[in-house]
């Protein structure tokens, strides 16, 4: 609810000034778009400390998450450009798409109108272009639009998003929510294209006496000039207001007045426009101890007690940068000194340690690239299958496996040292950690009977855990190391519960892995004489939900034990609480059903495969109920997602009744009677 | 064998038990608790109207917050003051904190306002009061060199001017005295003002300084 | 009768039973937290965990009767001592699962001990302000008292648990050989406001001295909502003198009878600790250039018998001290201006069984740990002797 409540603000405040930007400037003709920028630039550019979302991160995030909110993908390579040529060509097929995100931004703020012509929204159906009066001729049903494409439904979209943003979000339809998430994408790509106006601007600044006296410098008067003259502009304001000035006549004071109004509110508006990135850092000893943008820059020129020098001269270099797009030595070595200049000073504040190292996560991309190595994974050891006699490979399956795995934790601790967190703080992180739990005890469980079963559910699990991984980032588009806010602000029992009831979850999704295995195999009849094979996977099944109740029950009173001590109540019924009591309960009753003989083998895996509906519902499905203090994150589209998985989950218990009922005989037909009679 | 005496017994007994935990009290009931307090939480307020206790109206005498009570809203000023002798509270004003007035008529008022920055600068606001009464604006080093006395903790000056004070609606009073004092506090400016007629607010000024030096932060540690 | 009772032993310290209440408690847990889309938590609670009984209704339509959370745990604690603890074998082989079995016993323990015993509410300071009294989140009183004179004063208290069942068409009548009046309740609502008689409309009750009670839908949260109720005391002689009581009230009812100054006050039932504690200041810090809160702490003076110590409650480090536990709940006003004075919220909390969760913790953790490794060590001699 209150992340909505700042939407509809912050979406409120970048209408009207999109609106206003771009009702003082109609979009010009679009141009073509720019020469590609050097390597350097962009790394430069990319290293860039800004402060989003509470903490110090590197421009390169900002551009990444940016571009995945938008076009629903990280990395884009963008149009061909002039001065490519076929060598280079050839190179970029090779060369690191991850330079997308920071060129797109690049291109965005200092190309606006050729930025306009790149396709980065991503519209999921065109019933949302008609929606909003866009021609679609020539896009597919779910396709990217340019702005300029999108320029005929602007005042509809927002004007639609507007009246839905108002209705509860639960009563919403896909596409209304869709047009919704529209809005703010247009509403953020709007203040990106303007965030530069301000330096692409003259102010007038010679039109009366009054103020060719206090702008005495040649050539074109500048943003940065208005702010250097604030103290003055002050001055003449309050002298012209108090009353007669200096023998002006009533009509000459009018002017002045104007004049400065005019001056001013156009500083203001362009000012208005360009926070959009918070970049420049305080100044030491000035007071302020926040992180401002250029447009802030403004209004601390007129009220603070000295007039702040370092950031006009940062706001300087931002002009110059952007005037200077044409000639790139040029535009690369100022962008040198701003680099150094902004970075120096975040470093003097101890603000820049972690810079680098995230942006060489992001540039390692390990996640990412575990994913394609686990399905290899997979495809080997399915080759161990249909070549049983291939030892070596057999042997080498779980160590094959290892690689993946070492990359995922490698990335996990990475994480955690960027963020100096446990490794589990957000719901993103618990899909990292899960997977990496459930591979792990693949892997040990291999080691220890070899059967190449745990090897082919690890390998499969930790490429379902990325995908899951991958599709989560991009539903939410926003950045996955976001500050912690205050009650989890203790690594302690973050590092003692979360962890603890995450290794839960991975050890009963590992285990419901299991009991798949085992029914499908004796669905389908899978080497339907070795009893020593399914007595395998049964005893599989049962250590591995006996290790999974071990961390469950840790985890759920480990979270106990830390409410009371920061609310003062050890169990409050809460929904995530009470998914992992669930949990806990359900493995209970299986096993304590195994052990009064109720159920064997197989009826303790299809409890496994339940265990793992169970989870899932813990895990995600109590966000989406929307109440309790742990509605984490805003996971409406994964509904669907869940849905679809209780369906399949449904059918494989389905199946395992089915074959309960067959290797009891229900459901033979009967047999007559043996004739006795001679 | 002590089981089958007993379980009749037992039987009564839940049977009982469950009764008495069904059923509420009956129509007459004792008060059996009891407690002894220094102080009452809400000390007893004869003089409460039905409209003051929901809240409808705001009592003249202000009472202390009562604890985590979200019903009557009352907005917790960081200072409080000393009202002289022979000023009167005067009905709240919007954009006012207090007004006081005093004199046989009430023709002399006295305000206290804050004003974030958009308010302008302490100069801004002293020339601004200088032209509502006729005179000239001072400069930078004119404003500095103006008496100042100590209030919250800041240095504040403060200006008598005499003349004809033309107020926001640009209505004219001839022979008025106007005393005002600028506070400069963070962001903030905390204005004092007091006009009235030339001779009868002359009478209030060290009533009108001492009331500005009565200004006391409430218990904020912060300042 | 020895036959009737083995067969009970047998029932309850069975397998079966424990499945079957697990299996409860699963499916309570899922209900109840269904629920709470629709219901407030405080409801839910009532009536899913801490009831005997209850009729759930499925889909909205269809009533299906269940026991409650109480009932099923105390069986199941029932269950766990006779069956798990009892009954069960104490071979070696057993042990982890016998400790194991009495460290959740344990938990179990602390939690009727919790829900019968302790007792919790809150606490507003504002910077500067003291206080040794905490106020309950749900629970009323009415409290009467004679407050002319100075100090101490007697208040003669009704819990709400006592009139809150009157309902607003009931009436009940309190009195204590102290008091010279007795005190009617006359209709008493759960969640009200007070309107002026004209305003009210259809709804009205009845009009005393202007005013009516409209009573109004149950909150969510159920710490929102407003007691109120119609009150006629009734001295022993004189006439009997008809008022309305809101939990909400700035100030007391106060009459006068026979020179005597008595007020009624509705208010959240208050508890008083054997301690002081005084808020100096307040700090509060979010990330920079968001809403979301980063940190924010109280320091506080916790007075007793006139000696004093300085602490420091934040969040995640409440103060403890003689059962009373103190936690940073939160703070306000929300819209603060910088300069504005702040109040900080403590959670109090008076738990006999605070630290029970933590040793059956750590019982719970050995036990399992060693069962578990027991079978680890010997599932891995068994794959080392009969080979892969």
């Amino acid at each position: 609810m209150k992340r909505r409540h700042n939407s509809v603000i912050l979406l409120a405040a970048c209408m009207a000034i999109a609106a206003s930007a771009f009702a003082q400037h109609p979009p010009l003709a679009p141009e073509g778009p720019p020469p590609r920028w050097d390597a350097q630039t962009l790394e430069l550019f990319g290293s860039l400390p800004v402060q989003e979302g509470g903490r110090i991160k590197p421009m390169s995030t900002v551009a990444a998450f940016k571009l995945l909110k938008l076009r629903g993908k990280r990395s884009w390579r963008g149009p061909e450009r002039p001065g490519d040529s076929r060598v280079q060509r050839a190179l970029m097929g090779v060369s690191h798409p991850e330079l997308g995100p920071v060129e797109w931004l690049m291109d965005t703020l200092f190309y606006p109108r050729a930025a306009a012509a790149y396709p980065v929204f991503l519209v999921q159906s065109d019933e949302l272009a008609d929606a909003i009066g866009v021609p679609h001729q020539g896009k597919r049903k779910r396709d990217r639009y340019s702005y300029l494409e999108l320029l005929p439904g602007r005042d509809k979209l927002y004007q639609l998003a507007d009246q839905y943003m108002e209705m509860p979000e639960r009563e919403l339809t896909g596409l209304q929510r869709q047009l919704v998430n529209l809005a703010h994408n247009v509403a953020d790509y709007e203040s990106l294209l303007s965030f530069l106006d301000f330096a692409r601007e003259e102010y007038p600044a010679r039109n009366t006496e009054g103020l060719r006296l206090i702008f005495t410098e040649e050539g074109r008067t500048r943003y940065s000039d208005v702010l250097r003259k604030a103290p003055l502009l002050a001055s003449l304001v309050q002298t012209l207001n108090a009353g007669e000035g200096g023998g002006l006549s009533a009509e000459q004071r009018e002017a002045e007045l104007t004049a400065l109004r005019e001056l001013l509110g156009q500083a203001d508006h362009f000012a208005a426009a360009a926070k959009a990135f918070v970049l420049l850092p305080p100044i030491p000893d000035s007071g302020r101890d926040a992180w401002i943008s250029p447009g802030d820059a403004l209004a601390e020129a007129f009220m603070a007690e000295k007039l702040p020098e370092p950031h006009i001269a940062q706001v300087a270099q931002l002009e110059r940068l952007a005037s200077l797009c044409g000639d790139r030595p040029a535009f690369r070595q100022t962008l040198e000194e701003l680099h150094g200049n902004i970075v120096n000073a975040a470093a003097d504040r101890g603000e820049y340690d972690k810079v680098p190292a995230e942006m060489a996560y992001y540039r390692y991309k390990l996640i990412a690239r575990s994913f394609p190595l686990f399905i290899l994974c997979f495809l080997l050891v399915a080759l161990t299958w249909l070549r049983p006699g291939w030892r070596r490979l057999t042997a080498l399956a779980p160590y094959a496996l290892m690689t993946p795995t070492l990359l995922l934790a490698i990335g996990i601790t990475m994480r955690c040292i960027i963020r100096g967190r446990p490794p589990v703080t957000t719901l993103y992180e618990t899909i990292l950690f899960t997977t990496a739990v459930s591979v792990a005890l693949a892997i040990a469980i291999e080691l220890m009977n070899r059967r190449r079963i745990a090897v082919s559910l690890g390998a499969l699990l930790g490429a379902a855990g990325m995908f899951l991984a991958n599709r989560y980032e991009v539903k939410e588009g926003v950045d996955t190391m976001p500050s912690l806010v205050a009650v989890l602000d203790t690594n302690f029992w973050l590092s003692a519960h979360v962890t603890t009831i995450v290794m839960g979850y991975g050890a009963a999704m590992f285990a419901a892995a299991i009991g798949h295995v085992y029914i499908l195999g004796k669905t389908l009849r899978i080497r339907n004489n070795d009893e020593d094979f399914y007595a395998g996977i049964y005893r599989m099944t049962y250590g591995v939900t006996a290790f999974g109740l071990l961390f469950a029950v840790l985890g759920t009173v480990l979270g106990g034990i830390w409410a009371n001590e920061s609310w003062g109540r050890f169990w409050g019924w809460d929904p995530k609480e009470n998914g992992a009591l669930m949990l806990v309960l359900w493995m209970l009753t299986v096993l304590h059903a195994r052990l009064g003989n109720y159920i064997r083998a197989l009826g303790f895996n299809i409890g496994a495969v339940l265990c793992g509906m169970v989870v899932a519902f813990s895990w995600w499905g109590v966000n989406l109920l929307g109440v309790g203090l742990h509605s984490y994150g805003f996971t409406s589209g994964i509904f669907r997602t869940l849905a679809a998985f209780y369906v399949i989950e449904t059918a494989v218990v389905l199946l395992g009744m089915f074959v309960w009922l067959r290797d009891d005989g229900y459901l033979a037909p009967a047999q007559p009677a043996p004739n006795t009679e001679p | 064998m002590t089981v089958r005496h007993n379980v009749p017994i037992l039987a009564a007994a839940a049977v009982a038990a469950f009764l008495a935990s069904c059923g509420g009290e009956g129509p007459v009931a004792q008060i059996s608790d009891t407690r002894t307090v220094e102080s009452l939480p809400k000390p007893a307020a004869p003089d409460a109207t039905s409209a003051q206790r929901f809240g409808f109206e705001q009592a003249t005498a202000r009472p202390s917050p009562a604890q985590g009570a979200p019903g009557a809203e009352t907005v917790e000023l960081p200072f409080t003051w000393t009202a002289p002798e022979g000023w009167q509270q005067a009905p709240e004003r919007p954009m006012r904190v207090v007004t006081f007035t005093t004199g046989p008529n009430h023709e002399a008022e006295c305000y206290i306002a804050i004003l974030g920055s958009t308010g302008g600068s302490v100069a801004a606001n002293i020339n601004r009061w200088r032209t509502q009464m006729g005179q000239e604006p001072l400069t930078g080093q004119e404003v500095a060199a103006l008496p100042v006395i100590d209030v919250l903790g800041q240095p504040s000056p403060w200006v008598e001017l005499r003349g004809t004070f033309t107020n926001q609606a640009g209505e004219p009073a001839e022979d008025t005295l106007m005393l005002g004092l600028v506070c400069p506090v963070e962001t903030f400016n905390i204005f004092v003002k007091m006009t009235g007629p030339a001779d009868l607010t002359g009478a209030q000024r060290d009533k009108f300084l001492a009331f500005c030096k009565s200004l006391t932060w409430s218990r904020s540690a912060n300042q | 009768m020895k036959a009737v009772l083995r067969t009970l032993y047998h029932f309850l310290s069975s397998y079966g039973l424990s499945c079957v209440l697990f299996l409860l408690l699963f499916v309570l847990t899922l209900l109840g937290t269904l629920e709470q889309i629709n219901l407030g938590i405080f409801d839910v609670q009532k009536k899913y965990f801490a009831s005997f009984f209850l009729i759930h209704e499925l889909f909205g339509v269809i009533p299906i009767p269940l026991p409650g959370a109480y009932l099923v745990m105390a069986l199941l604690a029932v269950n766990l001592t006779l069956g798990g603890i009892v009954r069960a074998r104490k071979r070696p082989a057993q042990w982890g699962i016998l400790i194991g079995h009495a460290g959740i016993l344990l938990l179990l323990a602390g939690a009727a001990v919790q829900y019968n015993y302790s007792v919790s509410g809150n606490l507003t300071l504002y910077e500067g302000e003291q206080s040794n009294e905490f106020e309950s989140y749900y629970e009323w009183e009415l409290a009467v008292a004679d407050a002319s004179g100075r100090g101490p004063y007697t208040e003669y208290l009704i819990p709400g648990s006592r009139f809150m069942d009157i309902g607003s068409g009931g009436t009940r009548t309190f009195n204590h050989a102290a008091l010279p009046f007795d005190i009617v309740l006359e209709g008493v609502y759960r969640n009200c406001i007070p309107r002026p008689a004209g305003q009210a409309g259809q709804a009205a009750g009845r009009r005393v001295d202007g005013f009516t009670l409209v009573g109004m839908t149950l909150e969510k949260q159920a710490e929102r909502n407003a007691a109120g109720a119609y009150v006629r005391i009734q001295p022993k002689n004189g006439e009997a003198i008809e008022a309305i009581l809101w939990g909400y009230s700035p100030f007391p009812l106060t009459v006068e009878l026979d020179g005597k100054l008595w007020t009624f006050d509705l208010r959240k039932k208050r508890f008083q600790m054997p301690f002081t504690v005084a808020l100096d200041t307040f700090t509060h810090e979010m990330h920079p250039g968001t809403q979301m809160p980063k940190k924010f702490e109280s320091g506080v003076r916790k007075i007793e018998n006139g000696i004093e110590q300085a602490v420091t409650i934040s969040m995640n480090a409440p103060l403890r001290h003689r059962g009373y536990t103190l936690y940073q709940a939160s703070w306000g006003p929300p819209d603060a201006k910088p300069g504005q004075r702040l109040f900080s919220v403590f959670a109090v909390v008076n738990n006999p069984a605070d630290q029970w969760p933590l040793y059956a913790t750590i019982v719970i953790t050995a036990g399992l740990a060693v069962h578990f490794v027991r079978k680890l060590v010997v599932y891995l001699r068994e794959q080392s002797k009969g080979g892969a």
